[in-house]
């Protein structure tokens, strides 16, 4: 059932709060990615959901929780071992993009939407992935949002191998944006670590799994003197320079 | 903790030091708790949760992002996320609407015990906002935030229309945004 502008407008702010049910959490997810205005009106509710966590108040720590914790960290211990890669160091944070101004605004939209769909799927809201009911035109709806989002000034595109995955690298005021379509979920106890090509050096822009193909992050790595993204399949944690299959290229 | 303590200690994570995950778990740990426990009816379980939430950290520190918000913040977020597909998908872990409402007056009123360190303004001007709300939006707030209802179960719930209950959800959010707009730019 189609809903009209103003009945998905009034779930804006049940659905940043995670209050709606699956098929309406899908319906105003696509509508946001097309709607500015109520791109707009999420955005601003998001800084009170999050800063509703905050009026929790610390307990005491329950006996055994960290020796528990602990203890199944250590039985990892034979998993691959997870790298530096995705957390700049401060000498990064100096290095701020400087502002794009010239950059006409449905650039900047749509990295606000692409800003929209990573922290969905990133889990800063609740995400109900699973339960979606992803029909074939809803997956063809996704896949046309991420290459319109590719096509943007700026954009970088992403294909792989297989016509399936298609990627976008949007650049942002402090980095840059990645949002994917298409891909599979990576191998067992693999993660996907996103690349960016800086005068030939690979930089880590960090590691995303996909929910339902579509996954996505953000860099705070300048996207200037960027000529090429990739994105490849490591080990859980990420690594720190590529070592596993090529999915995604620019 | 600022930002670049944050990205210090995921970035020993990173590299596999198990102290950092210690000293994560010593800092948070008491907080990542409280949140489970707010949302999940069963302590034991909010301790499950408070586990899987580090564990998920120490898994996977690449998830979390310094330009999206503090570290307190991410793993408050993913433990909540965790407790609200627990207690959906385990009706008997929903606690009632009335403790649920009950913490939240007492959040807001700064009533709470044992306050520790990690960001005490913060939280005491979180819980001024909070206060700044009317009554029924708190309450439609906290049974969406912290009870994990969808707005048609607060609706239920509140014996009060849907539109009405998307109305106070809204208007909720929009005063408290605003709340902690003014609080921001007065200092």
């Amino acid at each position: 059932m189609n809903k009209t502008h103003d009945e998905l407008k009034s779930l804006i702010a049940p659905y940043v709060l995670g209050a709606v049910s699956p098929e309406e959490m899908e319906e105003v997810r696509s509508h946001i990615i097309s709607c500015e205005e109520c791109m707009a009106e999420a955005d601003g509710y998001s800084s009170a959901v999050s800063s509703l966590a905050l009026s929790v108040s610390p307990e005491a720590i329950p006996d055994g929780l960290i020796e528990n914790v602990m203890r199944e960290a250590r039985a990892d211990a034979g998993r691959p071992v997870a790298a530096v890669a995705p957390v700049p160091d401060d000498s990064d944070q100096s290095r701020v993009t400087e502002l794009r101004t010239s950059r006409p605004i449905y650039g900047l939209v749509a990295a606000a939407a692409a800003l929209l769909i990573v922290a969905v799927l990133a889990g800063a809201l609740i995400t109900t992935t699973n339960e979606l009911d992803d029909t074939r035109d809803q997956l063809a709806n996704e896949r046309e949002r991420v290459e319109q989002l590719a096509q943007t000034e700026g954009a970088m595109r992403l294909g792989g191998s297989s016509d399936d995955a298609i990627g976008a690298m949007l650049p942002t005021d402090e980095g840059g944006v990645f949002v994917v379509h298409g891909l599979d979920d990576p191998p067992s106890d693999h993660t996907y670590q996103v690349w960016l090509l800086d005068d030939g050096q690979p930089i880590s822009a960090g590691t995303f799994d996909p929910a339902s193909g579509v996954g996505g992050l953000q860099t705070d790595h300048s996207l200037d003197g960027v000529d090429e993204v990739a994105v490849t399949v490591e080990p859980e944690g990420g690594s720190p320079a590529p070592t596993g299959v090529q999915v995604l290229t620019t | 903790m600022d930002r670049s303590e944050d990205r210090a200690i995921v970035k020993r994570l990173l590299e596999r030091d198990e102290d950092a995950l210690r000293e994560v778990m010593s800092m948070f740990g008491g907080l990542v708790f409280a949140m489970a426990k707010r949302v999940v009816a069963d302590p034991t379980m909010a301790e499950e949760v408070a586990q899987d939430a580090f564990l998920a950290l120490w898994r996977r520190p690449g998830s979390y992002n310094s330009d999206r918000g503090s570290l307190q913040s991410f793993l408050l977020g993913v433990t909540r996320n965790k407790a609200i597909d627990l207690v959906r998908h385990e009706e008997s872990l929903k606690k009632t609407k009335d403790a649920l409402v009950t913490e939240a007056e007492a959040a807001s009123e700064g009533r709470s015990s044992n306050e520790q360190v990690v960001g005490m303004e913060e939280r005491d001007e979180l819980r001024a906002a909070l206060s700044s709300i009317s009554k029924v939006q708190r309450e439609a707030v906290v049974l969406a935030y912290f009870g994990g209802r969808t707005y048609r179960e607060v609706a239920a719930e509140l014996g009060i229309p849907e539109g009405t209950a998307k109305t106070r959800l809204r208007d909720g959010l929009a005063k408290l945004r605003e709340a902690l707009t003014n609080r921001t730019e007065r200092t």
